[in-house]
């Protein structure tokens, strides 16, 4: 059996402080399948974009990896050398980074940037490099002409589709979109997932989508993560999860969220996430558990699998 | 008898740049909106980026002076008022903004921002009762005075910030709230909160609000009645219910199809167009400023603006597909 497309084994990554370090990624583990698209979701502060980042090692100090393994087809990315990573990134694994608005160089055509990337990454199409680049951003409903444009020519979702285009030019295994959408109007939101999607299937990649929006993610992700204070709390297919969230912090996010099906007041989580400098011994998510018990405060639960595809880290269900 | 507000045709275009040949913006063309009186509300003014629904706030506000049309408050025109009356308006029409952050003042602490309105508004005949008012606000927007009112506004979380912000409110009593998008900076999670008192307003206080936001789902689930902008002129206006369970307008139609559902059992059917629409905005559009993106356009639309017709009692639309039969 060939070994995942990626799969994370306790992964940890910490900012360094003067004092005690922030544990932004504690211990994560999960799977990803060819082709399918995980969604993330959390609250700000809960280490999605740490875990964008971690994952391919773009981190800079004082961010650090204080442990795990990040295997993608069964090679370990965080024990290669820079050199190695960097035939790794954007080839295989490609990040849409967060407000990737600025992430276009200022002073360089669309049409260089793109052209950049794919001599580096040695990606060579059959036809002529302008006419790929030319499909390439047609396929993202661009006008040709970008090409020929600065990033400040261009409104905020365009670049974000320019930056869709560039991330699949290479055609990655693996796209990590963090937060794509969040500065977008509703329906140049729906029209920049929709093509990520197509464009997911026409490569055949997978995507693990990271959003603070599980309505977004409800729309379009075949399985769902939930992560709170550093740690994944909860992995199920998306139907599933809807129709029987199983951790208490899944079913109080749900609860959150507005819709328009439905008139009602959501419901909020009392309390704040904790401090992850210090955070609560046992379960980090007691302090705000409607259902919490003693083993709740002094040991961790574990994650687990307690049903084929559904994976809970909770005492309730131990 | 008159209504608490009235915004009265009301139009405001800000020149661009442009030494020789100037050029000018339309962000809000011909908006009309009625906060009655008697009556509480929670009217929410909906539409994306570049809508207009900020100008509008600032415009309510007296921030900005409309270039024709006219804010009446109790039959009044804002900009026609005396210094006392103005004064007035600025007790009975109080703001809440996005970022919590930026309209607290670093420097002084949760107590500061309180005695200011306190002291301002003379709310208070002795140091004592002007606590026990602060105090009181607090209690009303459930965050405990012992633990906040020595603090300063950075040792807040932003969903603690905002709810100061309301208790602000709370404190002065208007009779009308401009609430521009004040949940969008906070977490989910915590948003609730902010909406419960938001929804109490009206009951506990009398006091009506204006809601503005691009987040319809939020504001669906305090609010009663909608207005949609789109590039400054109004498309569609109604009860929220029946506009979102059975839109008219194209644009409202395409915008409520693509707002995401926490369900997974409703997914969205089909493919939106993407068109580099922001291209279009600076041009002046001629008859209906949607009509270049529209399934439905007819030869009408780029010549005639569609006017706001009433189809029933609650509801109207600005579009032309209604205005021929």
């Amino acid at each position: 059996m060939s070994p995942p497309l990626l799969e994370v084994k306790n992964l940890k990554v910490y900012h360094g402080t003067r004092t005690l370090p922030v544990k932004a990624v504690d211990g994560v583990s999960f799977t990803m399948k060819e082709g399918e698209i995980l969604g993330l979701a959390g609250e700000s502060g809960c280490g999605k974009s740490t875990l964008a980042t971690g994952l391919l090692k773009l981190i800079t100090p004082p961010t650090y990896i204080a442990g795990g393994e990040v295997l993608y087809r069964g090679k370990d990315l965080l024990k290669m050398s820079e050199e190695e990573l960097r035939s790794i990134r954007w080839k295989h694994i490609a990040l849409l980074p967060q407000a990737s608005m600025n992430a276009l160089n200022p002073v360089m055509k669309i049409y260089n940037q793109i052209k950049d990337a794919m001599i580096f990454h040695k990606v060579s199409p059959k036809e002529k490099l302008e006419n790929y680049i030319e499909n390439l951003l047609r396929s993202v409903a661009l006008s040709p002409r970008v090409a020929d444009d600065y990033a400040c020519e261009l409104s905020g979702g365009m670049k974000q589709r320019t930056i869709i285009a560039m991330a699949v030019a290479t055609r990655p295994d693996l796209i990590i979109a963090d937060e794509p959408t969040s500065a977008l109007d509703v329906v140049v939101q729906r029209g920049v997932l929709e093509l990520l999607i197509d464009f997911k299937e026409k490569i055949n990649s997978s995507v693990l989508l990271i959003s603070h929006d599980i309505a977004i993610l409800s729309e379009v992700a075949d399985r769902l993560a939930i992560i709170y204070a550093g740690k994944i709390m909860e992995i199920q297919d998306i139907f599933d999860i809807f129709n029987e969230p199983l951790h208490p912090y899944t079913q109080g996010l749900i609860a959150s969220v507005p819709s328009l099906e439905k008139k009602r007041i959501p419901k909020s989580i009392p309390g704040l996430p904790p401090d992850l400098r210090n955070p609560p011994p046992g379960c980090r998510f007691y302090p705000r558990c409607p259902y919490v018990m003693d083993i709740c405060k002094k040991k961790e639960p574990e994650f687990k699998e307690i049903e084929p595809g559904k994976f809970v880290a909770c005492h309730k269900y131990s | 008898m008159s209504d608490l507000l009235e915004i009265k045709n009301v139009t405001k275009i800000f020149p661009l740049g442009g030494i020789i040949r100037k050029k000018y913006v339309t962000a809000v063309e011909n908006v009309s909106l009625k906060i009655p009186e008697d009556k509480q509300v929670i009217i929410t003014l909906a539409g994306e980026s570049g809508s207009g629904k900020t100008t509008i706030a600032n415009m309510v506000m007296g921030f900005i002076k409309p270039t024709s049309g006219e804010i009446l408050f109790r039959g009044k025109n804002i900009w026609k008022m005396s210094k006392k009356e103005r004064k007035r308006y600025r007790k009975e029409v109080q703001a809440v903004f996005q970022d919590p952050f930026e309209s607290l003042n670093p420097f002084y602490k949760i107590r500061y921002v309180l005695m200011g309105p306190i002291k301002k508004l003379k709310l208070a005949n002795s140091q004592s009762e002007a606590d026990k008012l602060a105090r009181e606000a607090l209690l009303d927007v459930n965050l405990d005075p012992d633990e906040v009112l020595d603090k300063y506004p950075h040792q807040l979380s932003g969903g603690q910030r905002q709810r100061v912000m309301l208790a602000r409110v709370f404190l002065i009593k208007p009779k009308l709230l401009i609430a521009d998008e004040p949940v969008s900076m906070i977490d989910v999670s915590l948003r609730a909160d902010i909406l419960k008192i938001i929804h109490n307003l009206e009951k506990e206080y009398k006091m009506s609000c204006l809601y503005i936001t691009h987040d319809l789902s939020t504001a669906f689930s305090i609010s009663n009645y909608i207005m949609i902008l789109y590039l400054g002129s109004v498309t569609e206006e109604g009860d929220f219910e029946t506009v979102v369970k059975d839109p008219k307008h194209p644009y409202v139609r395409m915008l409520i199809n693509s707002i995401p559902l926490p369900n997974p059992r409703s997914r969205w059917k089909g493919r939106v167009k993407l068109q580099d629409i922001e291209i279009a905005r600076l041009e002046k559009i001629s008859g209906c400023k949607f009509h270049n993106r529209c399934p439905e356009a007819m030869p009408i639309c780029s010549k005639e603006v569609p006017p706001l017709i009433d189809l029933n009692e609650h509801h109207k639309v600005a579009c032309h597909l209604y205005t021929t039969t």
